[in-house]
C-alpha cells in the first residue's frame, strides 16, 4: 500500500516535471529550433539631417566588391557608395527619359548589373555598375517588388489589384520564363500584395504586406508552409473612392542571411511598427525577434550578411553587423 | 525649449515635410500644404483616383494610384 501510494506520488511528480519543462521551454525549442539571439552593430551610416548626402531613399543593393547602390526619391537619382559611404557617382534626373525616373523604388544587383523600377515609368531599368544606362527591359504591370538572380533572371512580384498577385521571372530581355500565381482566389485589392525573396535553390519566400501570412513556396510552385506572425485575424479596410482597401500594414519586407534564416519586417499591426524585425527558421519556426532603433519601410541583407536599413524617415541608410549569439 | 528640442522638432518638421512632399510626388499631385495628418496616404488615394488625368487612363490609372497608396502605407505610414 504504502510503495502504491509512492509510485504514485513519483508518477505525479514526473508530469509535474514534465508539464513544468513544457511550460518553462523556450518556443523555438519546443518547435525543434536552435535557440538564438541576433544582435545589430551599427558599421556605417550614410547621410544625416545636416548633409545633402541622401533625400528620401526609396531602393538600396550592394555588389560583391562593397559598393552600395541608392535610389533616391527626392532628387530623381541613383548613387553609387564604397564601403566607406563615400559617394562615388551620381546619375538620373527627372523624366522618363532613358537613365531618368519619376519615382525610383525598387533597386536589385547582379553580377554586372544595377536593376531599378520605377512607379511612374513601367519595365526595369538597366544600369551598368558604372551607373551608366543600358537599356530598359519591357513589362507592361506595375511592379510590388524584384529579385535578380543574375543578369539573365530578374523575378518581380506583380502588384493585385483585380488579378491575383503572382511572381514573374523574366530573362534580360522581358521574356517570362515562368510564373508562379500565389493566390488562386482574390482576397480584394491590393490584399495579395507582396515582398518577395528567393533562396539559392530556389524556393520563393513571400511576406504579404495587408495580410499576416509569410509563405514558402519550392520552385516547382508548391506551397511549402504558410505561417503567421502577428496573430492579425483581419486587417481593417477603408471604403475609398468605391474600393474596400486595407488601410493597415501587416509585413513590409522579407529578405534571407545566408544562414537560411528568413527576416520579416512587420508593418503597422507589429508591436514596435516597421522596428520588429522576426526572424523565421527555413521550416517557418520564429526564431527570434529583432527591434531596430529607427523606423524603416525595407530591409536588405547583402551577400556578407550586413543588414541595410532606413533611419531618419529616409534621410540616412544605416548598415548593420548581424551577431548570432 | 533646449537645443536638443529645437533639433527634434526641427527634424519632425522636416520628415514631414519630404513625406508630404514625397506623397505628392506618388500620386502625380500637386502640394496642398496642411493636408499631412492622419490618413495621408488615404486622402492621397482619394485625390490621385479623382484626378482627370488617371481617370482618362481607365484601369491603368487606377492601378497607378493603388500602387502610390500601397507604397506610401509601406513608406510614409510610420511618420505619420
Amino acid at each position: 500500500m504504502k510503495e502504491d501510494i509512492e509510485m504514485k506520488i513519483g508518477k505525479m511528480a514526473s508530469i509535474s516535471l514534465g508539464v513544468a519543462m513544457a511550460l518553462l521551454f523556450p518556443l523555438s525549442i519546443r518547435a525543434g529550433e536552435k535557440p538564438l539571439k541576433v544582435k545589430i552593430q551599427e558599421v556605417l551610416s550614410i547621410g544625416a539631417l545636416d548633409e545633402e548626402t541622401l533625400f528620401q531613399w526609396t531602393g538600396v543593393a550592394s555588389d560583391i566588391e562593397g559598393f552600395i547602390y541608392v535610389l533616391d526619391g527626392l532628387d530623381y537619382s541613383l548613387k553609387k557608395f564604397d564601403a566607406k559611404g563615400r559617394l562615388v557617382k551620381k546619375a538620373g534626373g527627372k523624366g522618363q527619359g532613358p537613365g531618368e525616373f519619376m519615382a525610383p523604388r525598387l533597386l536589385g544587383c547582379s553580377e554586372n548589373f544595377l536593376y531599378a523600377t520605377d512607379q511612374g515609368i513601367l519595365g526595369i531599368s538597366v544600369f551598368g555598375k558604372d551607373l551608366r544606362f543600358q537599356k530598359r527591359i519591357p513589362f507592361s504591370l506595375p511592379i510590388s517588388d524584384l529579385f535578380v538572380f543574375s543578369d539573365e533572371r530578374i523575378a518581380v512580384a506583380v502588384i493585385g489589384f483585380q488579378d491575383p498577385g503572382r511572381i514573374v521571372v523574366l530573362d534580360a530581355e522581358g521574356k517570362v520564363q515562368s510564373e508562379l500565381v500565389y493566390q488562386k482566389k482574390m482576397a480584394g485589392p491590393l490584399m495579395d500584395s507582396v515582398s518577395a525573396t528567393l533562396d539559392g535553390q530556389g524556393d520563393l519566400y513571400l511576406a504579404y504586406v495587408f495580410q499576416d501570412k509569410v509563405e514558402r513556396w519550392d520552385k516547382s510552385g508548391t506551397l511549402v508552409w504558410s505561417k503567421d506572425l502577428l496573430g492579425v485575424k483581419k486587417v481593417k479596410t477603408e471604403k475609398l473612392s468605391g474600393y474596400t482597401l486595407p488601410t493597415e500594414t501587416c509585413l513590409k519586407d522579407i529578405c534571407l542571411d545566408h544562414r537560411g534564416h528568413i527576416f520579416v519586417l512587420g508593418g503597422s499591426r507589429a508591436k514596435n511598427p516597421s522596428r520588429d524585425v522576426y526572424v523565421l527558421s527555413p521550416a517557418g519556426g520564429l526564431v527570434t525577434t529583432l527591434t531596430l532603433p529607427d523606423t524603416t519601410h525595407c530591409i536588405y541583407i547583402d551577400h556578407q550578411d550586413f543588414l541595410y536599413v532606413r533611419a531618419n524617415d529616409g534621410i540616412t541608410l544605416k548598415k548593420y553587423r548581424l551577431i548570432y549569439e | 525649449m533646449n537645443q536638443e528640442e529645437i533639433m527634434q522638432e526641427k527634424h519632425k518638421e522636416l520628415t514631414k515635410a519630404a513625406a508630404f512632399v514625397l506623397v505628392c510626388l506618388m500620386f502625380g499631385l500637386g502640394v496642398q500644404p496642411g493636408s499631412l495628418q492622419s490618413g495621408v496616404c488615404e486622402n492621397a488615394l482619394k485625390e490621385c483616383l479623382n484626378d482627370w488625368y488617371n481617370q482618362a487612363w481607365g484601369y491603368i490609372g487606377t492601378v497607378y494610384c493603388a500602387m502610390g497608396y500601397a507604397f506610401c502605407k509601406k513608406y510614409v505610414d510610420p511618420l505619420v
